[in-house]
């Protein structure tokens, strides 16, 4: 696992997808990234290559560049820093789109390797404001294709952590790791990256169903994690990726769990004949739910 | 692209899945007598997790953007049972 992986598993949890600005009128720089915000992303603004070069040495991946080919900033170098930021960015291997605009070059006036670098381009001379807002909605598109791309692989790559961790220590060690000190704990961080996704096991009694009846404790991954604006709590029973839930806290998630579990009984209950899976869930729900 | 409770009902309905009546929080799909897949949710919020999208994605076993393709149209129910039935092996 690189260090890079590492870096975007913890970024994942800000859930926003992250884009660059550059653009050397501040008037047109917050407006974008006012405008940016709105559609649910985060932006790093920059004026010039020097500061882009900068910033880019620090931040974890990006979902989409917009960049102004024209940056007047750069006086040291020649006015298309945009294009060099571009260049920049297809060197580190960056797979954001990016799209290149300007109110100065016409496309005639780029060469084809130049054009080649920008996803999406808009060099026409002159850009009104209608322009600049159907570049901020392509952008945000970009951003948030490429974020959902980028969530859907860090989540398959945790889903396979949490399968190897669960190989390396059975349950039974996780509950001797949870009794050896002599006040027991209720949970702890997984090691390396799931730890650092937010990943933790723990030890939790699921809520009395309608009826009052009780179960037994459990064993859980709990993950929790902000999406735009929400918040949420995931679960995931130890060694059963099959069995999850989700909540706006811990306790609603659990509710959420311990419904949904009871279902799974419900469901067992109706099938004549079980499948190994099935059969694997109906000795843990036994157990759990015991008598009911 | 955000899975929202939206796409989560019209996934279900496209598989034809069955739904507890009381709390619309797990659809199970028969893919065969002794093979039932089952899909959890939570119906209180517009919006669901990453978690739960990748949840359905993975159990299903279809790729994000036939995942995409089942609740905004191109994929069929039918289609995606016969992918799913395909990839487990059944």
């Amino acid at each position: 696992m690189t260090a890079t992986t590492l870096y975007s598993s913890k970024n994942m949890q800000s859930g926003r997808p992250l884009a660059l600005v550059a653009e050397d009128n501040v008037t047109i720089r917050e407006n974008t990234v006012r405008n940016l915000a709105r559609h649910g992303v985060a932006s790093i603004a920059v004026g010039s290559f020097t500061q882009a070069a900068g910033a880019l040495s620090d931040v974890p991946r990006l979902d989409v560049a917009l960049l102004d080919i024209h940056l007047a900033l750069d006086k040291d170098r020649d006015d298309r820093g945009g294009i060099d930021i571009a260049r920049l960015l297809r060197g580190k291997g960056s797979t954001a789109r990016i799209i290149g605009y300007s109110a100065k070059f016409k496309d005639r006036t780029l060469t084809p390797s130049e054009l080649k670098l920008f996803d999406s381009t808009e060099t026409k001379g002159s850009l009104t404001h209608t322009d600049h807002v159907r570049l901020w909605k392509l952008c945000a598109e970009y951003a948030k294709e490429s974020y959902s791309r980028r969530r859907s692989e860090e989540l398959e790559h945790q889903e396979q952590l949490r399968r190897l961790y669960e190989i390396e220590v059975p349950a039974e060690e996780v509950l001797r790791r949870l009794q050896l000190d002599h006040q027991p704990i209720k949970q702890y961080m997984a090691e390396g990256a799931l730890g650092l996704a937010g990943y933790r096991v723990k030890v939790v009694k699921l809520p009395p169903g309608e009826s009052g009846e009780k179960s037994q404790p459990l064993l859980v991954w709990r993950q929790k994690v902000r999406e735009g604006t929400k918040s949420w709590v995931n679960l995931e029973v130890y060694g059963y990726p099959a069995l999850y839930a989700t909540g706006a806290n811990e306790s609603a998630a659990l509710k959420s769990l311990a419904r949904s579990l009871r279902l799974t009984v419900a469901d067992l209950a109706q099938m004549k004949k079980l499948g190994a899976a099935d059969e694997s869930l109906k000795l843990l729900l036994t157990y759990l739910f015991g008598g009911e | 692209m955000m899975f929202s409770k939206k796409a989560a009902e019209t996934v279900l309905k496209k598989l034809d899945a069955t739904t507890s009546d009381c709390d619309d929080i797990m659809g199970v799909v028969a893919l065969a007598p002794t093979y039932r897949l089952r899909l959890y949710w939570d119906n209180g919020h517009e919006a669901l997790p990453s978690f739960v999208e990748h949840k359905w994605r993975s159990t299903l076993r279809l790729k994000v953007e036939e995942f995409i393709d089942l609740y905004e149209c191109p994929l069929s129910g039918p289609d995606a049972l016969t992918l799913t039935r395909e990839r487990l092996g059944l």
